[in-house]
């Protein structure tokens, strides 16, 4: 079976006028069906440009990038919306919601760019949201809900278009202990539904539970272990 | 698609009215130049209804020439050699119309009787003319009762006469009036027709020389010309003078609306070639003086466009400005949206669609400052206008437009946005 996600020797270099930074420096790496993954490092190591690359919102400057099987490096703007649109699940450290539209509406945007009609959008969002335990929230503003509110709502967001792949980048970065949890609770729900999950965390407790831990470091991996099944 | 650009409005809608002061000065611009252009429209469509209904009133195969005192002696030298004061067409020019070799429809000739009438005794005041079937036509009087003066009546030189219905109602005649004796100097004038005038436009008074007189009496030509003749004493200044004029009034009719002009120019060449220097007469020509309206209102309209357009323009300009602050501070939301699947193509409609919502709404608001600009301000002016369907779709169509040209830049800048900085975008 073909691995869901898988880098090849994927390199990013970012330029800065005369300077040029090498983000990721050849990495080789395969992700599989259901997996859920977590990704650690120190800050500046690599980690968000790894999942933007994984994401389809930025293209490696050399290397491939095989999504489902099939090479997605060179695809053209278009393209990539519609991988993200169909494939992806964003979930940011930042929570990025639209601060003018309601919970139900931020939640249905992937729906929205996929040309659900209003009807239907408006059921499969309430269904995400109640999963993820915000029903009563429903049509609040993002100003009026906590951060971990917040986090819920962009995970709704993130699997109501039911995308083979959910990316995590910090998600508990913003949040206090006790929240973090909640929202990593949800998060190995969806595991357990059968997703794949990468979640970029600095949390090794955290890191630890999880099946798989891939360690960056400028730009390179310098670790990926499995958990031992007990 | 359609279901999506509606629910895109909407979304524009909210937000324009989450900025509602900011939106409500942006377009200002474009509430000023639609106003304008609906104003513009309506107050020329008015004017030229306007004059449209006075030159039909007046006639557009017509060509009228009234006497005209203009002071000082002229005239023949005959007139001169007795003391007369002449002034006014001369029954040469006439004949000389006559002759040339002008194609005419008619030649109707109009005199004005100097002098005082009374009904059953009671003075009156009223114009008395001499007048032929024709030119009551030319005045568009409707008879209500009795019969027009004939032709008949001129070559027989009857004692009769038209009269309006108010005048006998003034005078408390009941009944239709006919038969009724009116006294003109010492002549009595049966009544067989009682004629309706219409409402004369101003101009319309004017060229008809109606006069200040309330009531028009309408007696026929021949029996005019025999009983008072041309001649009249000199009223008032007790100078024992006399004034001639041999015709008050000409009217020319022109058998095709294209020959006016050229057979105005002739007449206007015989006329000039007989009175020279002498403006005793004006000549009124309603089909030159629609052109000539015509024309005004053109350079009137395009002054008004440019007008318009300018403010147009401001109004894009400042539509441009707000909407690249817009997609500046929404920055984050484009990142999301682009996470979220939307394509370019997907936000460069958003907000080629918020903007276009915007510059409408300029628009609807344009049309009603501009209609009540011509409801309440244009009578005030004394302007005539008419409001047309056609003034406020065209506005309503450039608002539209000004929206698609101008939101076009801030939709592209906001498309192109790389979704990764958009999303760090603080
Ligand atoms: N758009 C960019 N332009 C230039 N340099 C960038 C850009 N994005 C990231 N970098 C650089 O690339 C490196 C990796 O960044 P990042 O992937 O964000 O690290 P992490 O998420 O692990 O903290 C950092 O040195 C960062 O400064
Ligand atoms: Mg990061």
């Amino acid at each position: 079976m073909c691995p869901v996600m898988q880098l090849e020797s994927v390199e990013k270099v970012y330029r800065m006028g005369e300077v040029f930074l090498a983000a990721l420096r050849g990495i080789s790496i395969s992700f599989q069906e259901g997996e859920m993954t977590a990704i650690i490092g120190p800050s500046g190591s690599g980690k968000s440009t790894a999942m933007h690359i994984l994401g389809c919102l930025d293209r490696p400057t050399s290397g491939q990038y095989l999504l489902e099987g099939k090479n997605v490096a060179k695809l053209g703007d278009d393209e990539l919306s519609d991988i993200r649109n169909r494939k992806i699940g964003f979930i940011f450290q930042a929570f990025n919601l639209i601060p003018h539209l309601t919970v139900v509406e931020n939640t249905e945007l992937p729906l929205f760019y996929m040309g659900v009609r209003r009807k239907d959008r408006h059921r499969m969002s309430m269904e995400a949201i109640e999963m993820v335990g915000l029903k009563e929230r429903w049509h609040h503003s993002p100003a009026e809900l906590s951060g971990g509110e917040r986090q819920r709502c962009a995970i709704a967001r993130a699997i109501v278009h039911e995308p083979r792949v959910i990316l995590a980048d910090e998600p508990t970065g913003n949040l206090d202990t006790k929240t973090g949890k909640d929202i990593l609770a949800i998060l190995n729900r969806l595991h357990d539904q059968g997703r794949t999950l990468l979640v970029v965390t600095h949390d090794n407790d955290l890191a630890n539970q999880l099946d798989r831990r891939v360690t960056l470091r400028d730009g390179q991996i310098e670790d990926d272990s499995r958990k031992v099944p007990v | 698609m359609l279901f999506r650009l509606f629910e895109i409005v909407r979304l524009a809608i909210r937000n324009l009215g989450a900025n509602l002061i900011r939106s409500l000065l942006t377009l200002l611009g474009i509430v000023i130049g639609v106003a304008s252009v609906i104003f513009m429209m309506s107050v020329t469509a008015g004017a030229g209804q306007r004059i449209l209904e006075d030159m039909q009133q007046l006639g557009l195969r017509n060509i009228i020439i009234n006497s005209v005192d203009a002071g000082g002696g002229g005239g023949s030298p005959e007139a001169h050699l007795a003391e007369i004061r002449q002034y006014g067409l001369l029954n040469r020019d006439i004949e000389q119309i006559k002759a040339s070799a002008l194609d005419l429809d008619f030649l109707s000739k109009v005199h004005q009787v100097r002098e005082e009438s009374w009904v059953y005794g009671r003075e009156v005041s009223a114009r008395v003319i001499g007048v032929d079937p024709r030119y009551l036509d030319v005045l568009g009087l409707e008879l209500t009762a009795g019969r027009r003066i004939s032709d008949l009546d001129n070559l027989n030189r009857e004692f009769v006469c038209n009269v309006g219905a108010r005048l006998l109602r003034e005078q408390g005649i009941v009944g239709d009036g006919l038969g009724t004796t009116i006294q003109v100097r010492d002549r009595l004038f049966r009544v067989v027709g009682v004629v309706e005038q219409p409402d004369y436009t101003e101009r319309g008074e004017r060229a008809f020389a109606t006069g200040s007189e309330p009531h028009t009496i309408y007696l026929p030509a021949a029996t005019v010309m025999q009983v008072f003749g041309t001649d009249y004493p000199t009223r008032g200044e007790g100078s024992g003078g006399t004034i001639r004029v041999e015709v008050d009034q000409l009217v020319v009719g022109v058998p095709r609306e294209g020959a006016v002009i050229p057979t105005a120019d002739a007449i206007r060449e015989i006329l000039e070639y007989n009175h020279g220097d002498r403006r005793d007469y004006e000549m009124i020509v309603p089909k030159e003086l629609l052109l000539q309206e015509q024309r005004t209102q053109r350079v009137f309209a395009v002054t008004m466009i440019l007008v318009a357009s300018v403010s147009l323009l401001v109004g894009g300009i400042g539509i441009i400005n707000i909407m690249l602050a817009t997609v500046t501070e929404r920055t984050r939301e484009i990142g999301i949206r682009r996470a979220c699947g939307a394509r370019q193509s997907n936000i460069a409609y958003q907000f080629l669609i918020e903007t276009t919502t915007l510059a409408f709404i300029g628009g609807i608001m344009g049309a009603g400052v501009g209609i009540s600009a011509v409801r309440f301000i244009a009578p005030r002016l004394g302007w005539p206008s008419v409001i047309t369907g056609t003034s406020v779709i065209l506005a309503l169509g450039i608002s539209c437009a000004v929206g698609i040209i101008f939101g076009t830049v801030p939709a592209i800048k906001a498309s192109k946005m790389d979704p990764i900085r958009a999303l760090r975008f603080e």
